[in-house]
């Protein structure tokens, strides 16, 4: 069974239809891509995914588990986190403080015990600043923990986006666009971190991206909308040559130039 | 930066100024104290000098200023320079218990002539009470001011609950009315005065046909007036102030209701016949305050005032002079008795007590145990034309 | 200042620094003990503690001199600045709440008097013999003993009155959430003024008077000293609170939702509960003090609770600085003793110079008049040159505990 799996959603916004049932499964330690044209759906069914829409059909599962109607904070709390397209960071926090929010559902101190300063709040308190510190060295943010959010350069803001999204052990981690506005060697750089966080830390990663490079070169699995319907999925390498790919990228009759379409 | 630089250094300078200004004031005045001391007496007052009412409040003030500036050249006699220390209670009981508060730790102050509002003197009364320091006060109205029986706490002005019952007698005996509709603004002062009036009324056996509240502020009384209208009263009786009572007359005469109209002091300004223009003839209020013109003395006094401050009196002008006139005759007793001697506070608030008989400009004083006027009364006007004030009728 | 820290090389230096200032203060209080310029030396002396390179239990040990030792040994020569001081401490305590819901959530509270007043008239009502109107089987006013009972149980109430207000109102954001506050403010003045029909519960517009005052075994604690050990017990409970909370799990969400709220929910952090959260806690101190209010002024009325005393703790938290702690506590001292104080010896030095004739100013110009309008334009010009306030928020340097053992002491800043 897959550890997310989508069946026949679809989402609809008066009579326009954006995402029309939508089949999508993400094997445990996988990397899936989701691509298609702009106002393809993409964002529309990550947002679905992440609760911010309920879809109007289709299933939902995590771990088996039914995510619909469940609010976007509870779906996090279940362990989907994600990076946002246009980077939403908490610009007047420092970057551990980032992070330390993003470890908001894995914290138990509640009003009381921290009134009081229990012990084991405060053994919770270091052990997480320790973990994020950790985590920011892991991220390549070493000596930058106490810069505010948005004073850091913009390569910095996305890898702690993506920080304070893996801070709480997530299962999924959905990332919209991560390479958006890099040039193509920090596209490069972009792609290998998103492979070692996989590697090292054992997620499912589902990724929205424009650059076709980026997408091919490290998914294992690949999922096209175009007008909000799945037209192609499979391996990078199936999804490439498939004809139905080629016309939503470049036009009716594109077929033939297969390689430009890749 | 050179233009920051600048700011922060006249920012600075001006901060400066002020701090060194008032406590070289203080300082000095320190100095003067230890030098001659307790050569300086000061009267206080204390009512709203800004905000919608500051124009009652700097009458009282005024007429204070009057007073002091009469009595100065006796009071040098006796070894003492006399000063006003004039404050703004802001109309507001916490700005009038921290003013209280202050003038308590002056110790050359030795009276208070304080407040408009019943809701400011209640709790500052209390203050001044543990400061032993007397107040008189020129205009509240609200039984509860002297009801305390604090021996400190006077006013030379009539209460509501001889006000109210005074307007339902004079409703019953001289006008005839059989029954009326009683109407309050919600406010301390609005609400006291229509429950003195609607418990008169019906010890008197008038019928109350209505008792409504309004919200103070409001423009538009449509709603009570199409009740007051279906209960056809003789009159209508409003417990408030002259913003809502001039536009709910206008709007009663309007809507065709010809109901004799009432009101209380709070009525008692030249701006109602501004607000409802010649739909002001007829309307009847009794007021704490009498028209001072009506004797030769008190118009020559009215011209004197409007010479010295350019301003006509107002209503409660006189009773400001009054109130500090009683204190300062206090005080002068006292001096004289102890040969220009400082007089301790317990001491002036016993002797202000003790006033009996003492003649004002607008009314005679004679305190009773709780610090009530016997003497005060109720004043009946009634507007015959656009003129202020309206003529008057009565008095009890 | 950052010069003048440079000076202070050595620990000694600070501490030689902070006990010349809190002492000379002290002193010069008691020898001028009417001066102003001697009272705002020693406000100021306190304030140069929190400036000084020093620890932050250093710190907090000259506070706790200043505050509960010296503080009320100038009230005993002038009693006048332990009221100063008490009234202080109240708005300081409000202050705190209020930049709570607005400084660390982001959640403009138009309304927050609301909260001061159902404290308020909580305690009124029970320590007044008003409650015998509506409750026949016990004798009112209560002892002045239940003032105690009644501090945590007007926190409470005001805390739930703040989840019962929060509940519709929190569904709605900025603007929005702003003017349902200031209707909700409004709303409970207007119930305080109404409710004296059927039942009188809080005698309307008419106000509740005499309230006891509070009592311990038998012995009445009705002077301002009193009042002031009082109004700094829950001003150091406030703190203490507020302080806890920021750098917890609690107030980081709050941070966060103000920031960015999609992002926050995207984190797992569930906005209804978490803004609510806020909006009790700021409620509940409001509460607190406004049993204190209560009984120190022994008369409340509604008019003591209107729209303008919303406004004016929120020009404290702004002026301070929102979101900041120690800006709060100074927004609040210097609007109070902006208002009552220097403004009003000020105006008083002008009528002196005009009694005295140096000065000609017209009664006209009466400078008792013009006293609100010169506090509006300071804030006004504090808004322009220092919008961020008197002391902005900074963020806590967080360092990791075996680092901190390598790296040179350094004075603790926050």
């Amino acid at each position: 069974m897959a550890l997310l799996e989508a069946k026949g959603i679809t989402k609809r916004f008066g009579g326009l239809v954006a995402v029309c049932k939508v089949d999508f499964a993400l094997e445990k330690g996988q990397i899936a891509g989701l691509i298609g044209p702009n106002g393809a759906g993409k964002t529309t069914f990550f947002n679905v995914i992440t609760g911010i829409y309920q879809p109007e059909e289709g299933s939902l599962n995590l771990d088996g588990k039914s995510l619909l109607g469940l609010k976007p904070e509870q779906i996090a709390s279940r362990g989907i986190k994600r990076t946002f397209q246009n980077i939403r960071l908490f610009a007047n926090l420092t970057a551990v403080e980032n992070v330390l929010v993003g470890m908001h559902t894995n914290l138990k101190e509640n009003l009381i015990s921290i009134l009081l300063k229990t012990p084991k709040v405060r053994h919770e308190e270091e052990a997480a600043l320790q973990r994020a510190f950790e985590l920011l060295t892991y991220v390549g943010l070493k000596g930058k923990e106490n810069e505010l959010a948005k004073n850091l350069p913009y390569g910095a803001q996305r890898k702690l986006e993506i920080a304070r999204a893996l801070a709480s052990h997530p299962k999924v981690l959905l990332l919209d666009e991560p390479a958006a506005g890099m040039n193509p060697k920090e596209t490069v750089g972009m792609k290998d971190f998103i492979r070692r966080i996989r590697d090292d830390l054992g997620l499912s990663i589902l990724l929205i991206e424009h650059d076709i490079h980026l997408v091919m070169g490290i998914s294992d699995t690949v999922t096209v909308l175009d007008y909000g319907v799945n037209i192609a999925s499979g391996s990078p390498d199936q999804v490439r040559k498939d004809p139905k790919v080629i016309e939503a990228y470049l036009g009716p009759g594109a077929a033939e130039h297969d390689e430009r379409g890749a | 930066m050179k233009r920051k630089l600048l700011l922060v250094a006249s920012l600075l300078m001006i901060m400066a100024l002020i701090v060194s200004g008032c406590g070289g004031a203080k300082t000095t005045e320190g100095e003067k104290q230890a030098a001659d001391a307790g050569k300086v007496i000061k009267i206080a007052t204390s009512s709203p000098l800004s905000g919608a009412q500051a124009a009652v409040g700097e009458s009282i003030k005024l007429g204070a200023q009057m007073a002091l500036e009469e009595k100065k050249a006796e009071f040098e006699k006796l070894g003492f320079k006399l000063e006003l220390a004039p404050q703004d209670d802001q109309a507001d009981p916490k700005m009038g218990v921290s003013v209280a508060e202050k003038l308590i730790a002056d110790p050359s102050i030795l009276a208070v002539i304080g407040h408009y509002n019943s809701g400011v003197a209640i709790p500052s009364s209390e203050v001044y009470n543990t400061g032993n320091l007397a107040m008189v006060s020129p205009a509240n109205t609200a039984p509860k001011v002297t009801d305390r029986r604090l021996p400190t706490v006077n006013r030379i002005c009539v209460r509501d609950d001889v006000q109210g019952p005074a307007g339902a007698g004079y409703a019953k005996d001289k006008l005839g009315v059989k029954s009326v509709f009683v109407i309050h603004d919600k406010t301390a002062y609005g609400q006291g005065l229509a429950d003195e009036f609607k418990k008169e009324t019906e010890k008197l056996g008038l019928k109350v046909v209505g008792y409504e509240g309004i919200t103070a502020g409001e423009v538009d009384f449509s709603a009570v007036l199409t009740k007051v209208g279906a209960f056809k009263p003789d009159m209508i009786y409003f417990g408030g102030m002259y913003p809502e009572a001039g536009i709910m007359v206008k709007q009663a005469r309007e809507k065709g209701i010809t109901a004799k109209y009432m009101g209380g002091d709070g009525l008692d300004s030249s701006e109602i016949v501004k607000i409802a223009g010649k739909n002001i003839t007829g309307l009847i209020y009794t007021t704490a305050a009498t028209d001072i013109t009506k004797t030769a003395e008190g118009k020559a006094w009215a011209e004197q005032y409007k010479q010295k401050f350019g301003k006509n009196v107002e209503s409660y002008s006189a009773y400001g002079y009054d109130a500090a006139l009683v204190a300062l005759n206090g005080i002068e007793n006292l001096l004289k008795a102890n040969g220009g001697k400082m007089p301790a506070r317990q001491d002036v608030a016993a002797e202000i007590r003790k006033t009996a008989d003492f003649k004002g400009i607008a009314t005679t004083v004679t305190f009773d145990d709780k610090g009530d006027n016997k003497n005060a009364k109720v004043y009946f006007f009634e507007f015959k034309g656009e003129t202020y004030p309206g003529e008057l009728i009565g008095e009890k | 200042m950052d010069k003048f820290k440079s000076m202070l090389t050595k620990p000694w230096m600070s501490y030689l620094v902070a006990l010349l200032a809190m002492g000379g203060a002290a002193l010069t209080v008691s020898v001028v003990p009417r001066s102003l310029f001697a009272f705002l030396f020693f406000i100021g002396s306190v304030l140069l503690v929190y400036y000084l390179p020093l620890s932050t239990k250093a710190k907090l040990f000259f506070v706790l001199i200043g505050t509960l030792v010296l503080m009320p040994i100038i009230g005993s020569f002038n009693l006048y600045y332990m009221n100063v001081a008490t009234q202080v401490g109240i708005y300081v305590a409000l202050a705190l709440g209020l930049n709570i819901v607005v400084g660390f959530a982001g959640l403009l509270d138009l309304g927050y008097v609301a909260f001061y007043a159902t404290g308020a008239y909580i305690y009124a009502i029970f320590a007044s013999d008003q409650a015998g109107n509506f409750i026949h089987f016990a004798k009112f006013p209560l002892a002045g003993e239940w003032f105690w009972v009644f501090l945590p149980l007007s926190l409470l109430a005001a805390g739930i009155t703040g989840i019962l207000l929060g509940l519709p109102a929190l569904r709605l954001r900025g603007d929005y959430l702003a003017i349902v506050t200031l209707g909700f403010g409004e709303i409970i003045r207007i119930i305080f003024n109404n409710l004296d029909k059927p039942v009188n519960i809080t005698n309307g517009p008419k106000g509740i008077t005499p309230i006891q005052p509070p009592a311990l075994f038998g012995f009445t604690l009705n002077k301002p000293i009193y009042y002031y050990f009082i109004v700094m017990g829950i001003v150091f409970f406030v703190i203490f609170v507020t302080r806890r909370l920021e750098h917890s799990r609690i107030g980081r969400a709050w941070a966060a939702i103000r920031e960015d709220e999609v992002a926050a929910r995207a984190m797992g952090i569930p906005l209804l509960r978490t803004k609510l959260m806020a909006f009790a806690i700021g409620a509940s101190f409001a509460g607190m003090m406004g049993v204190v209010f209560a009984a120190k002024q022994t008369f409340i009325d509604p008019s003591s609770f209107t729209f303008m005393e919303s406004i004016g703790v929120l020009a404290m938290v702004i002026l301070g600085g929102m979101g900041s702690i120690p800006g709060a506590i100074v927004g609040a001292t210097a609007v109070v003793m902006l208002q009552s104080q220097v403004l009003k010896s000020f105006s008083e030095f002008l009528a002196q110079l005009r009694d005295s004739g140096i000065l000609n100013i017209p009664t006209q110009l009466e400078p008792a008049k013009f006293e609100r309008l010169v506090f509006g334009l300071i804030l006004v010009v504090m808004m322009i040159f220092r919008p961020q306030g008197l002391i902005p928020a900074k963020r806590r340097e967080m360092e990791l505990l075996e680092e901190k053992a390598d790296r040179p002491a350094k004075g603790e800043e926050s």
